[in-house]
């Protein structure tokens, strides 16, 4: 992987269960209403999960705030690229079409009326007037996170001047029993690295940032990326943390920049003890005992599956621009497998450089580096 | 935008289905390739259009993998669906876990003994056509040639489906799965042919007019495109008529494959294709080497 330009963040917005900040959480409340008896509680952006169309309202919300920021103007945004990264789209459409017709007894009722990925990003053009052909990029919870480096990619490489990448990830009863399924999800609270977490919790969210490859100034720029491929298993990472480790050096590489300025890590900390452990054990294949500190944002908004890339990104990136790097809720026991600890408290964010982890089904894996510029 | 995307080798397969989709797992079986236990119907057509595209049976450990799919897993995802709300059950660990978005993608590189990087995308009937975009923006920073794959398969009640996808009930529907090895890290083969640009334009008038200036020899509308934005008679170049592989998203697939069996050297083919839903219409233009 050879060096590749820095491009400037112009713009960012999200929508999460604790809002577009972390700073001042406690402890959030998790528990919020949805259609399923499943106990594990989930993290919703309100209480309206089964009203049909709301990822339009969402949609439109959280784009509509990030492309002001950014400045651009209608001519540019007519041709920005459009990338959208996502696990399911819009399938709560199609399951509240589905319920809705057994309940009627309709004569034909029609399981996943709305087959295909395109529909959001569709609106999405006709909504914001852009002319782009859109890439809906389908890589489970790296979704997003793959959405941005593919824009970073065609940015570096000319064929685009500005990029919009989106990740979004709502409630739906398919991923939500589907991981009950698969006994992955917690009962409780989601505590990355911690000896006694029990699983994950789910969260829906959407976010949107704008890049763009121009002389724009900004405060947050993103300075390289890397991805790997896992074949060791559908669901979980390979806990010898090769994989991870190829993809967090990957990232440096590309961003020139050397492990020991790393100033604090984003990891993926989805919860699960072989996904912990297969993180940690990357981490220190690459930085050895000098791991920079360590965060988790998941506790605050749980997975948000393909999402999280792009949505963990805005967070992080609100918390540093008020010189915070959050602290990671829920963790209080060291695990003896993992020896690694995240931060508990917040911390000061300098200028510098940071790395946001995102690993998921499906073998993919994504680092972002970005740097905080004064 | 333009590609510059050399494609090495070809080939895949395709059925029309009028009554009830074949069983793939007989047809895998007389290949040399393996499913992985409990692979869903699209696995399994991946897995048999890339049995069918020569020269996979030397890829290097690190080739990429882009599978443009315009439903995805869409069986997978019907029988997740049904069981939630027909049999008010919890999906089965693997029901789910296939119908995940990028399970095909890893399956397929687990079978082929491939681990480089991987991604699944999706744009409705011109899926290809991202797919084939990300390959040529790859080319430059992945040493190996890529392996780019269209597959759409068909659930099994045919009916229900026309229904979801607007297609009449007299439609004849296909499924299929066409591969591309393609990319400029392969110094050691001379390539079959190279897209040179790809990419969609807001109307009728502006895609004649490209293609005018661009020398076509032969071009091919998708059926999925239909007749109803451009007529044959205004086009430069001559058709080139190959039978219907049935309706499915990423068809284009079929012909971009059929079309290099067909076409001579320093021919030009214009691929002209367009989303249901959208009035643009997609061009790929593709050199015979």
């Amino acid at each position: 992987m050879t060096q590749t330009l820095s491009i400037p963040i112009l713009g960012m917005a999200c929508a999460s269960h604790v809002g577009e900040k972390l700073s001042g959480i406690a402890s959030p409340d998790a528990i919020s209403s949805r259609a399923t008896d499943i106990t594990s509680p989930f993290y919703a952006l309100g209480d309206d999960t089964d009203r049909p169309e709301r990822h339009f309202s969402i949609l439109e919300s959280v784009i509509d705030r990030a492309l002001v920021r950014s400045g651009l103007q209608p001519d540019e945004i007519e041709h920005i690229g459009l990338f959208m990264g996502s696990s399911s789209y819009d399938l709560r459409s199609s399951e509240l079409s589905f319920q809705d017709q057994l309940e009627t007894q309709a004569n034909d009722p029609i399981p996943v009326n709305n087959a295909g990925n395109c529909r959001l990003s569709d609106w999405v053009g006709s909504r914001f007037n852009i002319c782009s052909d859109a890439f809906n990029i389908n890589s489970a919870c790296t979704s997003s996170a793959n959405a941005l480096l593919l824009a970073r990619q065609m940015l570096n490489h000319g064929i685009i001047k500005h990029a919009l990448v989106i990740g979004i990830e709502l409630f739906n009863e398919t991923t939500l029993c589907g991981f009950s399924g698969l006994q992955l999800l917690a009962t409780e609270r989601l505590s990355p690295f911690d000896k006694d977490r029990s699983g994950l919790l789910l969260g829906e969210g959407c976010a949107a940032v704008v890049v763009g490859s121009d002389d724009r100034d900004s405060r947050f720029w993103l300075a390289g990326s890397g991805a790997s491929f896992d074949p060791h298993s559908i669901t979980a990472a390979n806990e010898d943390g090769v994989s991870i480790a190829a993809c967090l050096r990957s990232a440096l590489a590309s961003s020139g920049v050397d492990a020991s300025k790393i100033l604090a890590i984003k990891a993926q900390g989805s919860g699960s003890h072989t996904n912990d452990l297969a993180e940690s054990r990357g981490l220190q294949a690459v930085f050895g005992a000098e791991i920079p500190p360590l965060t988790a944002i998941k506790p605050y908004i749980g997975h948000t599956l393909g999402a999280c890339g792009v949505l963990e990104l805005v967070l992080f990136c609100h918390a540093l621009a008020d010189d915070i790097i959050p602290g990671t809720l829920n963790f209080s026991s060291l695990d003896p497998d993992l020896m690694i600890a995240p931060m508990t408290r917040d911390k000061q964010a300098d200028a510098g450089f940071y790395l946001l982890n995102t690993f998921g089904f499906g073998g993919n894996n994504t680092v972002l580096v970005v740097e905080k510029r004064h | 935008m333009i590609l510059n995307l050399p494609i090495y080798a070809c080939g895949g397969v395709s059925h029309q289905v009028t009554d009830q989709p074949p069983r793939l797992k007989p047809l895998i079986d007389a290949t040399s390739l393996r499913p992985p236990r409990r692979s869903d119907r699209l696995t399994q057509l991946g897995l048999l259009g890339l049995a069918a595209c020569a020269g996979i049976e030397r890829l290097a450990k690190d080739t990429p993998l882009i599978l443009a799919s315009g439903e995805a897993n869409l069986s997978s995802t019907i029988q997740v669906n049904e069981q939630i709300y027909l049999d008010k059950t919890i999906p089965s660990p693997i029901g789910f876990i296939n119908s995940v978005n990028n399970s095909t993608a890893f399956y397929l590189n687990q079978v082929l003994g491939i681990s480089g990087r991987t991604l699944t995308v999706s744009r409705d009937q011109c899926s290809l056509e991202a797919a084939l975009q990300i390959a040529s923006v790859w080319q430059h920073e992945y040493p190996a040639p890529i392996l780019v794959g269209a597959v759409d398969e068909l659930p099994a009640d045919l009916r229900q489906h026309r229904l979801r996808m607007q297609y009449s009930q007299e439609a004849i529907l296909g499924e299929g799965s066409y591969w591309f090895y393609c990319g400029s890290g392969r110094a050691d083969a001379k390539p079959i042919a190279s897209i040179g640009y790809c990419g969609s334009l807001g109307n009728r008038q502006a895609a004649i007019e490209y293609m005018q200036a661009h020398n076509i020899s032969h071009f091919i509308i998708t059926e999925t495109l239909g007749n109803s934005r451009l007529s044959q008679d205004e086009l430069p170049g001559e058709p080139l008529d190959l039978a219907s592989p049935g309706l499915f998203s990423t068809q284009n697939g079929y012909y971009l494959a059929k079309a290099l069996e067909r076409l001579s050297k320093g021919d030009r083919l214009c691929l002209i294709n367009g989303k249901r839903r959208s009035s643009r219409i997609s061009l790929m233009i593709i050199d015979r080497c």
